[in-house]
């Protein structure tokens, strides 16, 4: 099957609502923004033009569900889509089935329905040629205990046919190399952390599959694994999924995200879109003589009547003015104007939340 | 990515395990007990230390010890993936499952056949200081290698069947006393069946090592060997399967992956 995922687009989920009339100023807003999905080759030729010009995806996932037990969905209908060369976020709280959705992307789980497609090419059916070019870090590091980094690497090294140059060199790239006979169980969790990662680049992979990498990692340790994922990202050309609780330590490597909760995407797309979307977010509260009449006169500002209160949505803090302007020169009595700016972490925290 | 690959890859993994110490050990003991328990040599039959130490010692290590080496060895091998949390790195490598598991199994063949030859190395060091100390002639034994091959061989292949059967009970459990407790119980179960001379002894897959140092079966050595390899092959299959089809549908098994 020819890979047809349409990686421009960005997506937006809507799932559960946890906040609908707020949110319904969020959609309407966004009107470039729209649901994703792998089209099948038959459905390619209208899109070849298009896709073409687009980066190429190297994970398409589409509608892609897994029960850890009957009955209890832990994902449902996961579309997830990462261009060629990008960092991606992948964001969601604890038990919102990051780690289940990276361990079927990497085989270590059975897909029960839907179809992931990584490097162009159907996991199922080339699992052994994409795992070849894909390195992954999968919750905690998975590393011989009794074995010295160098053992660690060497047991993977032939298996990834790299070079003993190459070993050599992301053990250096890990700040690794001076660890000589010291076994994995004297190592300290950061450093295990950093043998994993230097693991996961030792095939030279064109994907990498990051979970929580920065578990363990002190802040200085947090900012050198931040900048060799953004020098390896540029320089080589690698593309990451890096799946993460806090969006605050994705948001400054990402440039594309997917927020994931209770196993149904929330959002996914640019980190672009995630800002125009908490501008689009900001919400002014309003309590006047006449809520009707006010929300016949804001009615351009995409205002909403609720049920003691009206909300209009706006985009900076001159447009407050604006709104109170209007409705004083409409000799409305504003008695409550309560201007609510959203951060990056409160949409967050309004998409994860039930 | 080749098979040699996956060989080369489990057995780095072993490297300084319990494993080793645990196969340097267990082959030590039979030899030392037999060395301070051996006495002086009969009066009017002077059969030498080496005859002694290996009529002995066989039997008690191809019915005791190699049975219990391989529940032991299987589920140690397992758990070092379970206990370092290195099963999911070692699937997301770019090797079929079949290498995998067919790399562990050749891994357990590979120490049997190293605690055999330890056995074989301390015994014959024991025998020779004994003949050494009541002045017999240790080195004419050693023409009779083909019969010490023989030995280990059927040692071996008795065993087979039993190393299949506690490989599948390692790959199928996360826990460390689960198949160490299966094993060693079905081995009791051998010991009772001897017990009341269960007739279809020499079917059962932890009895067969017992036909290997009995005289009612000295004649149908091929059949028992054959019977324990064939074990062996089914055990390791179902274990394939039972891994293989836990992570892939049944139809992907047979398409290069």
């Amino acid at each position: 099957m020819i890979s047809a995922c349409t990686s421009s687009y960005d997506l937006y989920s809507p799932g559960i609502r946890p906040n609908a009339p707020l949110l319904h100023h969020i959609y309407g807003g966004l009107h470039h923004v729209r649901w994703v999905r792998c089209t099948s080759s038959r459905n390619v030729a209208s899109q070849t033009k298009q896709s073409s010009m687009n980066a190429t995806p190297v994970i398409c996932t589409n509608g892609i569900c897994y029960d850890y037990s009957k009955g209890v969905n832990t994902l449902t209908n996961i579309h997830l889509e990462v261009s060629r060369g990008s960092i991606y976020g992948f964001l969601g709280p604890n038990g919102s089935g990051k780690t289940t959705t990276l361990s079927l992307l990497l085989g270590l789980l059975k897909n029960q329905r839907g179809t992931i497609e990584i490097l162009g090419k159907d996991l199922q059916h080339h699992r052994r040629e994409i795992l070849s070019k894909v390195g992954s870090l999968i919750e905690s590091p998975s590393l011989y205990h009794h074995l010295t980094a160098k053992e660690n690497l060497e047991v993977y090294r032939e298996i990834y046919g790299a070079s003993k140059a190459r070993l050599q060199e992301v053990l250096t790239m890990a700040g690794l190399s001076d660890t000589g006979k010291k076994t994995i169980k004297q190592f300290s969790l950061g450093m295990k952390q950093r043998l994993s990662l230097a693991l996961a680049l030792l095939p030279k992979p064109e994907l990498l599959m990051l979970d929580e990498p920065t578990n363990g990692l002190d802040p200085a340790g947090i900012l050198e694994l931040r900048s060799l994922i953004r020098k390896l990202n540029e320089e080589e050309g690698i593309t990451f999924l890096i799946s993460s609780h806090i969006l605050s330590e994705v948001e400054k490597m990402a440039n594309r995200i997917g927020i994931i909760y209770k196993g149904r995407m929330r959002f996914q797309g640019s980190l672009e879109t995630l800002h125009q979307l908490q501008q689009k977010q900001s919400l002014v509260q309003l309590n006047t003589s006449d809520n009707l009449r006010a929300w016949a006169v804001l009615r351009p500002f995409q205002a909403e009547l609720l049920e003691d209160d009206l909300v209009v949505p706006y985009t900076d803090i001159q447009q407050v003015a604006t709104i109170n302007r209007i409705l004083v020169d409409n000799d409305l009595d504003v008695y409550d104007l309560h201007p609510r700016k959203q951060t990056l972490e409160t949409i967050f925290m309004d998409l994860t939340t039930g | 990515m080749t098979f040699a690959a996956s060989l080369r890859s489990e057995f780095l993994k072993v490297n300084r395990t319990s494993v080793i110490y645990l196969m340097g050990i267990a082959a030590f003991i039979i030899p030392l007990v037999q060395f301070f328990d051996y006495g002086s040599p009969y009066p009017g039959n002077p059969v030498n230390g080496w005859d002694d130490f290996y009529k002995e010692g066989f039997m008690v290590f191809a019915f005791v010890f190699l049975p219990l080496f391989f529940v032991l060895a299987s589920t140690l091998l397992m758990q070092m993936e379970v206990k370092n949390n290195a099963w999911k790195q070692v699937l997301a490598s770019p090797q079929s499952f079949f290498h995998i598991l067919l790399a562990k199994f050749m891994v357990l063949q590979g120490l049997a056949m190293a605690f055999l030859l330890i056995f074989n190395v301390y015994t014959a060091m024991s025998a020779g200081v004994i003949d050494l100390q009541f002045g017999l002639d240790f080195l004419a034994y050693l023409d009779r290698w083909p019969e010490l091959l023989k030995l280990n061989l059927l040692a071996y292949g008795s065993t087979f069947g039993i190393s299949g059967l506690c490989f599948w009970l390692a790959v199928r459990s996360k826990n460390f006393i689960v198949p160490i407790a299966i094993g060693f119980s079905l081995w009791l179960i051998c010991l009772a069946a001897l017990e009341v001379k269960w007739p279809h002894i020499d079917k059962y897959v932890f009895g067969l090592p017992f036909t290997i140092v009995s005289k009612k079966y000295e004649h149908e050595h091929l059949l028992h060997q054959l019977l324990s390899i064939g074990y062996g092959m089914f055990f390791f299959g179902v274990a394939y399967f039972e891994f293989a089809l836990q992570r892939t549908p049944l139809n992907s098994l047979w398409r290069k992956r």
